[in-house]
């Protein structure tokens, strides 16, 4: 699936973000969600390393098993480690796209996570290229 | 032991900035245009190969551009100054002190490392990983002396990217071999009249005799002079902001050889064609 570099810069004023202690279950609120415990700045909890976290649109839904999904925004973390199974960002042919990395035998592969549709696996070559580690997703709802 | 100064410069920073996104720019000319899409003011390696100058207009070069399917920009300097900012948080991790001298050179106090090319080394290849763009590393114990390692690692692909001058023996080497002229802060007019004077080489100014230093290129020169001979007098943060000379242009993109083509041009671009010099 094609990825797009976000056009401008994405500057994040580090906000923080009171959370409860009690994770969200659908149902009935806790009586005991009063009791703020912890503070978060979801920015900072996603890009681990500012210097190399750049922040990309995706485009098609092949991660849609890893939770990435057309019209997400990614962060890309050029520091992270380039481990099998994680979702990367990579160029081949001088096309970006975001892939999970797999191994086969000897050889490494670009493959989709989409068990809806068939994208087909590349194989990674000396003219491919891991760009990144996809860091984390942000996305956002219709509300009107 | 004199406190060692590094300064690392990116490699055609503009250019290098477009390639982190773009990767089919690898290997290929590149220009980045100044406001206004006038003249390239960034080229890769490969265009500079063809022969294009800084500065050229672009509208010069149009059948380079087409012959060699050169890549040409506009300038995003929103682009450039997240990179900058960037690069300098990768220059933090590596040393206490950075001093930021333009949007791609950064002063960096290299004290107190026992290996400092492999510092630098390691410097590198971290900008290089995290943030995708070459630099170049000098390192040496005055800010004239480590830019001038700078760029005899800048034209001498031997060195990888690092040279650390140090070493007085490396220095007596090499300073014999760089023009006058390359001397950071020596500018043209002053290269003229060092060269009637039988200066030609860096060393040549080194051992110029202070005194007539300052006869030719008053206290600049002076310090210069100082600093070539490993006499820090440029304090680490002390530096004024550069003047590389500064020029507000307008070109049309087109050449204006009739009324029409003038009138096509909006009044507001009609009316800076005005050049500053300073």
């Amino acid at each position: 699936m094609p990825v797009y570099p976000v056009d401008e810069p994405v500057h994040i004023p580090s906000q923080s973000v009171r959370i409860v202690s009690t994770p969200v279950s659908a149902g009935f609120p806790s009586p005991a969600g009063d009791d703020l415990e912890d503070e978060i700045d979801p920015m900072a909890w996603v890009v681990r390393h500012p210097a190399s976290t750049f922040w990309w649109r995706v485009e098609g839904d092949c991660l849609w098993d890893a939770g990435i999904r057309d019209g997400d925004i990614i962060a890309v973390d050029r520091a992270g480690k380039r481990r099998i199974g994680r979702a990367v960002l990579a160029v081949v042919d001088g096309a970006v796209t975001a892939k999970i990395l797999r191994k086969r035998g000897d050889r490494y592969y670009l493959a989709p996570a989409n068990s809806q549709e068939q994208f087909p696996d590349v194989e990674l070559t000396e003219d491919s290229e891991i760009w990144g580690v996809i860091a984390g997703v942000v996305r956002r709802y219709d509300l009107a | 032991m004199k406190r060692p100064i590094a300064i690392s410069d990116s490699a055609n920073f503009y250019v290098s900035a477009e390639r982190i996104f773009d990767l089919t720019l690898k290997n290929v000319p590149v220009i980045v245009l100044s406001n206004n899409d006038g003249c390239a003011i960034a080229r890769s390696d490969e265009a500079k190969a063809l022969g294009i100058k800084m500065g050229t207009p672009l509208h010069h070069i149009r059948d380079k551009v087409e012959a060699h399917g050169i890549r040409v920009f506009s300038s995003n300097y929103t682009l450039y100054g997240d990179i900058s900012r960037r690069v300098v948080e990768v220059y933090e991790d590596f040393t206490p002190n950075v001093e930021i001298y333009s949007i791609d050179e950064c002063f960096l106090d290299f004290a107190g490392f026992k290996d400092r090319t492999a510092h630098a080394m390691a410097l590198r290849a971290a900008v290089l990983r995290r943030v995708g763009v070459p630099v170049r590393i000098g390192i040496a114990p005055t800010k004239t002396l480590a830019k001038c390692a700078n760029d005899i690692a800048k034209k001498n692909p031997i060195f990888a990217g690092v040279l650390d001058m140090m070493d007085e023996n490396l220095a007596r080497w090499l300073l014999p071999r760089v023009p006058v002229g390359d001397i950071w802060g020596v500018g043209r007019k002053t290269t003229d009249k060092l060269k009637a004077l039988g200066v030609h080489t860096a060393a040549d100014l080194r051992d110029l005799p202070i005194r007539q230093a300052r006869a030719v290129g008053t206290v600049v020169l002076e310090r210069i002079v100082l600093e070539l001979q490993g006499e820090a007098c440029l304090a680490f943060e002390d530096v004024e902001p550069l003047r590389k000379g500064m020029a507000v242009t307008r070109s049309a993109g087109t050449p204006m050889t009739d009324c029409k083509t003038r009138s096509n041009i909006g009044p507001r671009k009609r009316l800076r064609f005005a050049v500053v010099a300073e």
